[in-house]
């Protein structure tokens, strides 16, 4: 029975009248809510997700539809409170012009080359 | 906003922008596209420009007139908050901009919507429609804006 | 003189027609004819600064493309900083802009 999960996030999905991209909020519920050891590995354009600064908010008819004042930053720290860890590729944050010091704090820079050793550290993989 | 820019663009413009087709193929909950036509909608509604969607594939859903507004899970509510409203209740109400000003029309396509179970499901505005009225919505636009279906 | 607008919603590293869309743009404004592009949803990831694709988004508008990032998608991705070239931008003013016609709209 797995015990240990790695969970890829590769493509970011802001504002679609979820709070946060779903699959952000499934993984977080597996990390508060059960015993499985969760690793994030945030990977291509999804490394956004470990930007601290990120503010979402989006107006229709003058009504906001994220109620919350939530984003999938709040969601990392959230997980990394809760005991997961939450990894960033370097070369893809890099190739994006974000900087260490612009993440979430407790998110852990990683190179890609590191998937190799976390899909063979755990007993099943995700792949949103 | 940089009226500069604005003003120069329309200086050399030769159309007279009145109608504009969105066709839009994405659902919801999972991809920002459908978020982004109503927000652009309402910007163009503003300016006195008439709107047609032409929805189809996954966006047959978004006007679906059973969603519902649940309540998130506990243990995520500090965070994701107590709930969240549906589009379909945004979209109904752009609809209802246009019983007092520029008003916008939304097309779903029957065959999808009977594919997915939605067809009898509908918001009282949205209209069933055929690929045939995807073809009038584009042959009667100043502009057309195809939103595409990948991610 | 045209007019085109390309607007570009996913994000153009991630790709591999990113990097064509650049030159599709580039061939488009190349008799002359005025070309805008605009970034919104993850399409603005490409415009931060220091990003390797904002290299190539300076050079286009270098060469006379206008290049636009939308508020409302910077905001979300916690993008402060826009590559040399590129404006902050709005979907008012994209409306303002469809509002006063383009020949052609290409939306990716």
């Amino acid at each position: 029975m797995p015990s240990r999960i790695l969970v890829i996030f590769e493509k970011p999905i802001y504002l679609s009248f979820e709070p946060v991209d779903p699959h952000l909020f499934a993984t977080a519920l597996g990390v508060a809510d059960t015993p499985v050891g969760i690793t994030v590995l945030l990977k291509d354009s999804a490394v956004t997700y470990a930007v601290a600064a990120q503010e979402v908010s989006a107006r229709i008819l003058g009504q906001e539809i994220v109620e919350k004042d939530t984003s999938p930053a709040r969601l990392v720290s959230f997980m990394l409170s809760h005991g997961a860890e939450v990894r960033a590729v370097g070369e893809d944050l890099a190739a994006r012009g974000i900087e260490a010091s612009d993440l979430v704090p407790g998110v852990q820079v990683v190179p890609l080359s590191d998937t190799v050793s976390a899909i063979m550290e755990n007993d099943g993989v995700i792949v949103w | 906003m940089h009226n500069d820019e604005i003003s120069e663009s329309q200086e050399s413009s030769q159309k007279h922008v009145r109608k504009v087709a969105f066709i839009l193929a994405t659902g919801s909950y999972q991809r920002e596209a459908p978020t982004t036509v109503l927000r652009l909608a309402e910007k163009l509604l503003e300016r006195g420009i008439e709107v047609n969607v032409w929805a189809f594939e996954e966006a047959v859903t978004l006007t679906n007139r059973d969603q519902i507004e649940h309540n998130e899970p506990p243990s995520l509510r500090e965070v994701l908050g107590d709930r969240h409203a549906p589009i379909g209740r945004f979209i109904d109400q752009l609809l209802r901009v246009g019983l007092h000003g520029t008003k916008m029309d939304w097309v779903t396509c029957i065959l999808c919507a009977q594919e997915r179970g939605v067809e009898r499901h509908q918001i009282g505005g949205a209209i069933i429609g055929t690929l045939g009225d995807l073809w009038k919505f584009v042959k009667g636009a100043d502009q057309v804006i195809a939103i595409p279906v990948y991610r | 003189m045209k007019r085109f607008l390309v607007v570009e919603s996913r994000d153009l590293t991630e790709y591999t027609s990113g990097t064509t869309l650049m030159s599709l743009v580039e061939g488009l404004g190349k008799s002359g004819d005025e070309v805008v592009l605009f970034l919104l949803e993850n399409g603005v990831i490409a415009a931060r600064k220091g990003a390797d694709a904002g290299q190539g988004l300076s050079r286009l508008s270098d060469r006379g493309t206008r290049i636009f990032a939308e508020d409302v998608s910077c905001r979300a991705r916690g993008i402060a900083a826009l590559a040399d070239g590129v404006r902050e931008s709005s979907l008012d003013f994209l409306a303002d802009a469809i509002a006063g016609g383009f020949d052609n709209i290409v939306w990716y």
